[in-house]
C-alpha cells in the first residue's frame, strides 16, 4: 500500500522529546511521593490525583496533578519547558489562567470537592527558571495581556542530577508563595529549601504510573507499545496484530490510571509505520508486527524506531490482501 | 566410546520400566575407574523438562530418562524430581568439563525461560559447605572465583599437607572476598566421608563417598535453595486494579554502579542475549530499562538507584521463567550476593533531604 507523503521525521527531535517527556515523568512521580509516600506530607493530604480531568466554562482542563489538602485548599501543578518565543509563554500562561479558575479538584476517583483560591505550581527546568520568571511577569505587568491572575503562580525550577533531582522555589519577590494553609508541613517548606530527592525514593512510583497527563512523547510511547503493551496483549497472536487505537489507549488508562488518549496511540502508530513496524489498514484500524525490532547499529529499542524512521524503513507488515472479486456470472434473465 | 557404567545401568533400568532408587543406582555401578556424577538442580517452570533436549525419551512414573547421542559418544540423563514441586536434578555421569555436558548446559541455556537453573544466593551457596562439617573436617581442596567488578576469574588450590589441614568453605570464601572476587565453585573433601565439587550455579558433581550423605545433605538442600527461588518467582506480574508487587532486589556486595559509565555495562549485559530487547529511559547513572525476553513476551522494567543494587520490576506479562532467568543472568554477570524481594522501607522525612 502506497503510503501518504508526509514531512521528513526529525530524530533528534524525537529523542530530545523523548528524554524531556521522561525528566517530566520523573518530576511527577517526585511530587505524587512526596505527597503520598513521605513522612510530613500524607497525612495533610486528602487526595493526590496524577490524571486530573477537570471542567470549568465548558473546558476540560487536564494540569499535570492536582492535590487537595484536608484544610480545603489544593495545588494545581504543572511541568513544562518553556520555550523561548512568545507563543509558547502564551501558551503557558492560558494553561495557567484556567488553572486559576479552578474551582473544583478531585476528590476521589469519582468525585470532585470545592476548593478556593488554589496555588498554581509551575515546575520549569533550571536552565527556563529566570527565563519563566521574567517572562511571565512581564506579561503580568502588561495591563493589556491577557494573563492576569489574582494571585501570581509559583513557579519552582527543577535540576536534574546523578541519581536524583533538586527542586527550588525560585526566590524572586515576584514569585508565587505556596499557601500553608492549615497545615504545619508544606511544601513551601521544602521547596524554600534546596530540596533533592532521590531516584531510590521516587522510582517505583514512576514504574507504577509510568505516564504523566500530558500527551507522551510519541517516541515514548511507541517504545512502549513495543516492549509492553503489545506482547503483554497480545504475545501469542502471531507475527502481526490488527489493533485499535482506542482499545490500546483504554488499555493502557486501565493499567497505568490515564494519561493517555487514543490520538497519541494514533500518532505512535504512525512513527512505527515510518519505521516499517506498523500500516494504517485505513479502516480504524492497524496491523502491527510482533517481531522484535533490530538493527544492525543498534540495540537499543527507541533508537532502533528513530533509525528506521528517519530512513524509511521498508514495512514488515504483511499487508490485507484484497478479497477476490467474484466472476462476473452475468444475469439470470437475459432481455 | 562407550557409555559409563552408571548410564548404561541407568538406561538398561529405564527399559526395564523399574528404576532403582539413586543412590541404588550409584552403587550398583560403584568400581575402577571411579564413576562422578554430575547434578544440575533446575526450575521446571513450563511443559517438560527434556521438550528441548534431542535424544531417545523413557519414562517411568514420575522420572524420565534420555539417551543423548553424540559422536563423541553417547550418554544418559536422568530427570530426578524431588520432593519440592517444580524442582528437578538433572544427573548425568559424563564430567562437567567434558563438551557433552557443555552441550546439556547449552540446552539448559535454550530451554530458559521454560526450564531455569538457579543461581544460589551467596549465603545458601556457603551454608552447603558448612553443612558438611557434623560429617567431619571439612576441607577445600580447589575454588575458584570472579572478580566483582569485571569478569575476570581466579582458580586457587591448596596441596595436601601431612601436618595441616587445607582451609574450610568459610575460611575460603572469605579469602576471596577479601581479594574482592565472588566464589563459583568448590571442591571440597571430607577424609573418608565425601568428595565432591559445589557449583553456585545450583549444581554438584559427586566424586566418591557417601553417596547417601550427597544426597541428603548437598541435593537437599540444592532443591530447597530452587523451591525458595521458584516462589520469589511466581505470580509477580502486574495486575490491573492491583498495587505493584515488590521489585527484586539484586545486592552487590560493593557499589559498583557509581556513574554512567557503570550503569552501561548493565545496558550491555541487557544487550547481549537474542531473547532480550531493550530501552533505556533513564542513565545518569540512575538507570531505568524497559526489556522484553522474546520468549514469552515478559516485560520488566530494570532499575539502578542505588550503586549497589539491581531492581527488576516485572510488567503487565511475567512469566516466573523468565523473570528468574533475566534476575539470575544479572545476580551472575555482577557476581551478586542475593536475590530478594524489596522489603518494605519505612517513609523518608523530607527534612532529611534539604540541604538549607
Amino acid at each position: 500500500m502506497a503510503r501518504r507523503r508526509s514531512k521528513a521525521i526529525q530524530g533528534d527531535d524525537l529523542l530530545r522529546e523523548y528524554e524531556r517527556y521522561d525528566q517530566h515523568v520523573d518530576v511527577v512521580s517526585i511530587l505524587h511521593w512526596v505527597f503520598t509516600e513521605s513522612v510530613e506530607l500524607p497525612g495533610t493530604v486528602r487526595h493526590f490525583e496524577r490524571f486530573p480531568s477537570i471542567r470549568v466554562d465548558g473546558k476540560t482542563l487536564t494540569p499535570d496533578f492536582t492535590v487537595l489538602f484536608h484544610d480545603g485548599t489544593a495545588i494545581i501543578g504543572e511541568v513544562a519547558s518553556l520555550a523561548l518565543h512568545q507563543n509558547s509563554v502564551d501558551k503557558l500562561l492560558s494553561q495557567l489562567a484556567n488553572y486559576s479558575a479552578i474551582t473544583r479538584v478531585p476528590a476521589s476517583a469519582t468525585n470532585n470537592a470545592d476548593v478556593s483560591d488554589p496555588d498554581v505550581l509551575l515546575l520549569v527546568p533550571n536552565s527556563r527558571g529566570l527565563t519563566a520568571i521574567r517572562r511571565i511577569h512581564e506579561c503580568i505587568d502588561d495591563s493589556a495581556h491577557d494573563y492576569q491572575p489574582v494571585k501570581p503562580p509559583v513557579v519552582a525550577q527543577y535540576a536534574k542530577g546523578d541519581s536524583e533531582y533538586t527542586l527550588q522555589r525560585l526566590p524572586d519577590p515576584r514569585n508565587g508563595i505556596l499557601a500553608a494553609g492549615d497545615r504545619s508541613q508544606h511544601l513551601g517548606l521544602f521547596l524554600d529549601s534546596d530540596f533533592t530527592a532521590k531516584a531510590e525514593h521516587f522510582a517505583s512510583n514512576k514504574v507504577a504510573f509510568r505516564f504523566i497527563n500530558d500527551s507522551p512523547a510519541t517516541l515514548y510511547l511507541a517504545t512502549h507499545l513495543v516492549l509492553q503493551t503489545l506482547p503483554t496483549q497480545y504475545f501469542l497472536s502471531g507475527q502481526q496484530v490488527d489493533v485499535k487505537p482506542a482499545d490500546l489507549a483504554e488499555l493502557i488508562r486501565s493499567q497505568y490510571g490515564g494519561g493517555i488518549r487514543a490520538g497519541d496511540i494514533k500518532q505512535a502508530l504512525e512513527l512505527l509505520q515510518h519505521a516499517g513496524y506498523a500500516l494504517d489498514n485505513r479502516d480504524g484500524t492497524w496491523a502491527v508486527s510482533l517481531k522484535p525490532l533490530r538493527s544492525r547499529t543498534e540495540s537499543d529499542v527507541h533508537r532502533v524506531i528513530v533509525e528506521k524512521a528517519v530512513k524509511r524503513a521498508k514495512s514488515v507488515i504483511i499487508p490485507r490482501e484484497r478479497p477476490a472479486e467474484l466472476p462476473d456470472q452475468g444475469a439470470l434473465f437475459d432481455l | 566410546m562407550s557409555m559409563s557404567r552408571f548410564d548404561e545401568a541407568l538406561w538398561a533400568a529405564a527399559n526395564s520400566g523399574d528404576i532403582p532408587a539413586l543412590g541404588d543406582l550409584v552403587k550398583n555401578v560403584e568400581g575402577k575407574p571411579a564413576e562422578a556424577i554430575v547434578v544440575e538442580t533446575v526450575i521446571l517452570n513450563e511443559g517438560s523438562i527434556f521438550d528441548r533436549f534431542a535424544g531417545q525419551l523413557v519414562n517411568v512414573g514420575p522420572r524420565s530418562v534420555l539417551q543423548v547421542f553424540d559422536d563423541r559418544g553417547n550418554f544418559t540423563l536422568l530427570a530426578e524430581p524431588t520432593t519440592r514441586e517444580g524442582i528437578y536434578h538433572l544427573i548425568g555421569s559424563v564430567p562437567s568439563s567434558d563438551g557433552r555436558w557443555k552441550r546439556v548446559e547449552r540446552t539448559l541455556v535454550t530451554s530458559s525461560p521454560d526450564l531455569t537453573p538457579c543461581f544460589l544466593n551467596h549465603d545458601d551457596f556457603a551454608d552447603l559447605g558448612t553443612s558438611l562439617s557434623e560429617f567431619g573436617a571439612v576441607e577445600v581442596r580447589a575454588m575458584s572465583a570472579r572478580h566483582r567488578l569485571h569478569t575476570k576469574s581466579v582458580t586457587t588450590t591448596w596441596q595436601k599437607l601431612e601436618s595441616q589441614l587445607r582451609p574450610d568453605p568459610q575460611t575460603a570464601i572469605l579469602e576471596a572476598e577479601e581479594a574482592e572476587t565472588s566464589v563459583r565453585t568448590l571442591r571440597l573433601h571430607i577424609s573418608e566421608v565425601l568428595d565432591v565439587h559445589l557449583r553456585r550455579l545450583s549444581g554438584a558433581t559427586y566424586y566418591g563417598g557417601d553417596f547417601g550423605v550427597f544426597s541428603s545433605i548437598i541435593l537437599a538442600r540444592l532443591a530447597d535453595a530452587a523451591f525458595r527461588r521458584r516462589n520469589l518467582m511466581h505470580g509477580r506480574a502486574r495486575q490491573v486494579a492491583q498495587p505493584t508487587p515488590a521489585p527484586i532486589q539484586i545486592t552487590l556486595p560493593v557499589p559498583a554502579f557509581k556513574s554512567a559509565s557503570d550503569t552501561a555495562r548493565v545496558i550491555e549485559e541487557l544487550a547481549a542475549p537474542q531473547r532480550l530487547s531493550h530501552a533505556v529511559l533513564h542513565r545518569n547513572p540512575y538507570l531505568q530499562v524497559s526489556v522484553i525476553d522474546h520468549s514469552d513476551g515478559s516485560n520488566f522494567d530494570v532499575l539502578v538507584t542505588r550503586p549497589d543494587t539491581i531492581e527488576v520490576q516485572p510488567g503487565f506479562r511475567a512469566s516466573a521463567g523468565a523473570l528468574t532467568a533475566l534476575v539470575q543472568q544479572l545476580t551472575d554477570r555482577f557476581a551478586a550476593e542475593d536475590i530478594r524481594e524489596r522489603k518494605v522501607a519505612a517513609p523518608v522525612s523530607l527534612y532529611s533531604l534539604m540541604s538549607g
